[in-house]
């Protein structure tokens, strides 16, 4: 296995030689992680998802160096990864561990390794010009995902918003109500950590942006041209959006988690947060994490379980007055802290 | 005796404030148990046989175990159909009492086990992509 990611490496040293490289320093949950791109294709994708996080001393050492390059705009597409690689896996075939290295083929047709020896990622797509626009919005998920297992760290799929106090994550299904809670809040002057997923120290109980983007119902985008600026077409089935400038400074790179909020539509008028129980806490927050990225196991819902048996959970039944979401989950803050 | 064990990597649980949260990451439902299911999914982990997981249960409860035998039965059934647990290999260890099945005295009430499943997340099961890959491997040429 090792073998064929050296090879695949080799791929992306011959497109760089080809077409140069362009270096982009981000810093995420305090690791500095270098992006190098293979030309200049890629930086529209992939960089401003990262917009929030960069970094401009680009002189110090990188906790992570993550190569990236296309076939279209560079010309060199990487010899193919032998099947039993990318077949094998205890939880997926899209996910295998072994010596140090992890390959994720996702089902977009990216191709992801991590190189554990070099402290190395690599990251592969056919074509930058035809990059999906979820692949805008959550740029080198799986890459950072499989990182996370170097550290304390899990990728959680929940927006976060927060205030001095701490912020809370909001998870839920679609529908439930999760990314109207977050503008809401957003547009009633919280900060705002991330619309999807966020990454999450589990021991500290400590919430890192990642992304700075949403994807968002276009009608619900349409609700608030105020807050964000349009990335993509109408074509696509939902919007992606990044934060307008009026708002930006409002992104925060991360804050302590004070608690959980599991939104629900009422149809009622008045907005309220009910405590619950940690099982719900679990059942709101874990599978909508595990069942949409590969290779999780017992040991990512143990650390899920850890989280939520450490932190208060609500659940949030959203009223039809929007603008009182805000306020009750700065109440909700306020009582937690004791404030 | 037939055992019994939780279906392993491919469903994951967990026992949080006296409840269980199980997810099958092959199907993408996930389970909510609580009752007395949470005492016979804590008796299925290390490998048990209906037997054992009622006598567990009689000793835990106070209880005779003529009284939770079809309950017992009746609950690892649906957990089975469910593909949560599956039987074990035939060198399974059994579940022994533990500290823990300490009997009650009548201080632990028995209330039926439940199993809540959901399934709202079915659709977000990822495309596997294995069709995609063939024996060359990917990423690759098609011919023509």
């Amino acid at each position: 296995m090792l073998d064929s990611i050296d090879q695949f490496g080799a791929s992306f040293d011959a497109a760089a030689a080809h077409v140069g490289v362009i270096e982009r320093n981000i810093l995420l949950a305090g690791y500095r992680i270098r992006v190098e791109f293979a030309g200049p294709a890629l930086v529209p994708v992939i960089q401003p998802a990262f917009d929030h996080l960069a970094e401009h001393d680009g002189g110090q050492a990188a906790d992570l160096s993550v190569c990236v390059w296309d076939a279209t705009s560079t010309g060199v597409r990487p010899l193919p990864l032998p099947a039993d690689v990318l077949h094998r896996g205890e939880t997926g075939p899209r996910y295998h561990g072994e010596d140090g290295g992890i390959v994720v083929h996702a089902a977009d047709a990216t191709l992801s390794v991590l190189d554990a020896r070099r402290k190395t990622a690599l990251h592969y797509l056919p074509d930058a010009n035809n990059a999906l626009w979820y692949q805008k919005a959550t740029p080198l998920k799986d890459i950072v995902h499989a990182w996370t297992s170097w550290h304390d760290l899990q990728l959680i799929h929940a927006a976060a918003v927060g205030n001095h106090d701490g912020g809370v994550l909001i998870a839920g299904v679609a529908g439930s109500g999760k990314s109207t809670t977050s503008l809401a809040c957003l547009r009633g002057g919280l900060a705002y950590a991330g619309d999807d997923y966020v990454l999450v120290d589990i021991e500290r109980a400590f919430v890192h942006s990642l992304y700075s983007s949403a994807k968002l119902e276009w009608d619900n985008f349409d609700r608030h041209p105020e807050l964000f600026l349009p990335a993509n077409s109408r074509a696509d089935p939902k919007a992606l959006a990044f934060l307008a400038r009026d708002v930006r400074d409002r992104m925060a790179r991360g804050f302590p988690l004070r608690a959980l909020l599991l939104p629900t539509i009422t149809g009622r008028e008045e907005t309220r947060a009910i405590p619950t129980t940690t099982a719900r806490a679990l059942l709101g927050l874990a599978p909508s994490t595990m069942l949409q990225m590969p290779g999780h196991n017992q040991q990512s819902l143990g650390a899920m379980a850890r989280l939520v048996d450490g932190v208060p959970a609500f659940q949030l039944e959203l009223g039809t007055d929007l603008s009182a979401i805000p306020d009750v989950v700065e109440a909700v803050l306020a009582d937690v802290t004791g404030r | 005796m037939d055992r019994f064990e939780v279906s392993r990597p491919e469903v994951v649980g967990s026992v949080v404030d006296g409840e269980v949260v199980a997810i099958n990451l092959d199907t993408g439902s996930y389970y909510n148990i609580s009752g007395a299911g949470v005492d016979v999914w804590t008796a299925i982990e290390p490998a048990a046989s209906a037997h054992e997981v009622t006598a567990r249960l009689a000793h835990r409860f106070g209880l005779p175990v003529d009284e939770l035998a079809t309950a017992v039965t009746s609950f690892m059934e649906e957990l089975l159909a469910e593909g949560l647990i599956r039987p074990a290999d035939a060198g399974a260890t059994g579940a022994e009492l533990s500290a823990d099945d300490a009997p009650s005295d009548g201080q632990v009430a028995f209330s039926p086990p439940v199993l809540e499943r959901f399934t709202d997340m079915e659709d977000l099961l990822l495309v596997d992509p294995v069709h995609d890959v063939t024996d060359r491997g990917w990423p690759h040429v098609e011919a023509g």
